[in-house]
């Protein structure tokens, strides 16, 4: 049995609401959305704020438009299995459909945000355990000490970044908007992500993700996220990659810029392989052009014994799974 | 502080002071001695606490009982039609040798009425992937399947 920690609890009912709310309890408070990663960490006493402000009940939050000048923007508090459902999201961005449907159960999809999905903490066998199990050994970095379990004498913390739907979503240009008390800010999904395993998203104390918006997709470019886990359902990634091309003739477009290659759940935030559109641009999308992308993709990770799989495995099938999502990828430009 | 809350459960409001930090799933089980929604794992793994949310299925283990005002909830007490006739559902479970110790039944039965309301009729893989939230330990899942599908022809 695991009880929770104490809190008190909002329930704001607008965007100025949460943000004055935010601006008054600071780092004593805590967002949460749909909960199904807060509060398992709540119970872990991994986080144990004196104040919960929930998104659950602000107006708007959970809106998903789609404009064919403007694009897609979708509130942060939308579920996933909203996402799934949207007609928009089926029609235009059937690889985000599909993304969001790798996450979790239909159970945790019901709930489960998009924001929160993206705001995800990082995760380590090390860290994701009840304070029982923690204390067999001394507090690590992400706990408030001094050592790394997984890499021994390390300064920094290697937790993994394994939420699954910021890479496609980094892959088709996406931007995030975090409001405050003060304004807004509108920063790419890529600025995001800090790559610190302790404090993996740049989102402040004061500030909430309020919206993601995506571009309306280009004509003749394809995308795809490929995930590996133990279990096909369920299962956080042992890592993913998402993958951008365009098209043109049967062969990959010329501007370099319509490429994006994505690795997820290898390091503290999801990663673009430098230069892979250099690497495709103009070649035929044969095994060997895909080869060189794989081959800077493996070189460029260095994966550590904090998740599921061997270090060796996940590096090893980094080229795999590059290959598959650039496959995919062009066979969903083509159709 | 205690915060009160009006919870609809299996048709019946309940008036209730709750402290913000109890789950529903404690609401549901140690307020209103409904004991049908099991706890397993606490972490969101196992699908023993499923419940019906606005007809959704979702983990009572993760959600907090403040949130679920305004909420239609169906447990498993709430799912017989009458006394002595049970759910469709629970009589093909039933029938179908679905059940060993019968802890994962509740969660695993309400898995599959969500699924049926939004697809009458599921194939054999959306089933599997519909209840791949819920873990069974003993009767394994072949028998829940043949279950779930004798239950959509009934
Ligand atoms: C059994 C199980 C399996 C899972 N499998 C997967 C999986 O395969 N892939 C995957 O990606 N995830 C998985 N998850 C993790 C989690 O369910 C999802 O990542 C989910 O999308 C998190 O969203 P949430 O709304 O529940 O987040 P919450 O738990 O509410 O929040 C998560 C974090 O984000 C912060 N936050 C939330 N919303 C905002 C916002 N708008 N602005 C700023 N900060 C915010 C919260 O403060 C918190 O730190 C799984 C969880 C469980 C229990
Ligand atoms: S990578 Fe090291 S510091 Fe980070 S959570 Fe794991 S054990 Fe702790
Ligand atoms: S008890 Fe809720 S999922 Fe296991
Ligand atoms: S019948 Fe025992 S866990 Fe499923």
């Amino acid at each position: 049995m695991r009880r929770m920690p104490r809190f008190e609890y909002h329930a704001p009912a607008s965007a100025g609401e949460t943000a004055s709310l935010l601006s008054e309890y600071g780092d004593a408070a805590r967002l949460i959305a749909g909960g199904t990663d807060l509060l398992i960490s709540m119970k872990q006493r991994l986080s144990t704020p004196e104040h919960l402000i929930s998104l659950s009940s602000v107006t708007g939050l959970d809106a998903v438009d789609y404009d064919e000048k403007t694009g897609l923007r979708m509130g942060a508090a939308v579920t996933l299995a909203s996402l799934t459902q949207s007609p928009p999201i089926k029609d235009k961005y059937p690889a985000l459909e599909a993304a969001a449907r790798k996450v979790g159960s239909v159970q945790v999809r019901n709930i489960a945000t998009l924001g929160g999905n993206l705001c995800l903490d990082t995760r380590c066998w090390y860290y994701n355990q009840s304070d029982y199990w923690r204390q067999s050994r001394p507090p690590c970095h992400k706990t408030g000490g001094e050592v790394c379990h997984v890499v021994e004498g390390s300064k920094r913390c290697f937790a993994v970044y394994s939420g699954d739907t910021a890479p496609i979503l980094m892959a088709m240009g996406a931007e995030v908007k975090l409001m405050s008390g003060g304004g807004e800010r509108v920063i790419s999904l890529g600025e995001l992500f800090t790559g610190d395993g302790l404090r993996p998203n740049a989102v402040e104390p004061h500030e909430f993700l309020s919206e993601i918006s995506v571009p309306p997709p280009a004509a003749g470019s394809g995308v795809a996220y490929v995930k590996l886990r133990l279990r096909e359902e369920v299962d956080f990634p042992i890592m993913g990659v998402a993958a951008r091309v365009t098209m043109s003739d049967g062969a990959f477009g010329s501007a370099p810029q319509g490429f994006k290659v994505v690795l997820n759940a290898v390091g503290s935030a999801p990663v673009e392989v430098e230069g892979a559109g250099e690497m495709l641009a103009g070649k035929a999308p044969e095994q060997a052009a895909l080869e060189e992308v794989a081959q800077v993709a493996r070189a460029s990770v260095h994966p550590q014994a904090n998740t599921a799989g061997t270090p060796e495995y996940r590096r090893m099938m980094v080229p795999v799974l590059v290959k598959h999502a650039l496959t995919e990828a062009a066979a969903a430009a083509s159709s | 502080m205690k915060q009160l809350i009006s919870l609809n459960v299996n048709g019946e409001t309940h008036e209730l002071a709750v402290f913000p930090w109890r789950t529903l799933q404690e609401v549901i089980r140690e307020e209103l001695k409904l004991t049908g929604t099991k706890k397993g794992c606490d972490t969101g793994d196992c699908g023993a606490c499923t419940v019906l949310l606005d007809g959704r299925a979702v983990l009572s283990c993760l959600l907090l009982a403040v949130r679920c005002q305004d909420a239609e909830i169906v447990t498993i007490e709430g799912l017989a039609e009458s006394k002595d006739r049970l759910h469709p559902l629970q009589e093909a479970f039933v029938n179908h040798g679905a059940i060993q110790c019968g802890f994962c039944t509740p969660g695993v039965i309400l898995t599959a009425k969500a699924l049926l309301d939004s697809n009458p009729n599921p194939t054999k893989e959306e089933i599997r992937v519909g209840i791949s939230g819920n873990l069974c330990r003993c009767t394994g899942y072949a028998k829940i399947i043949e279950a779930i599908q004798a239950a959509q022809s009934a």
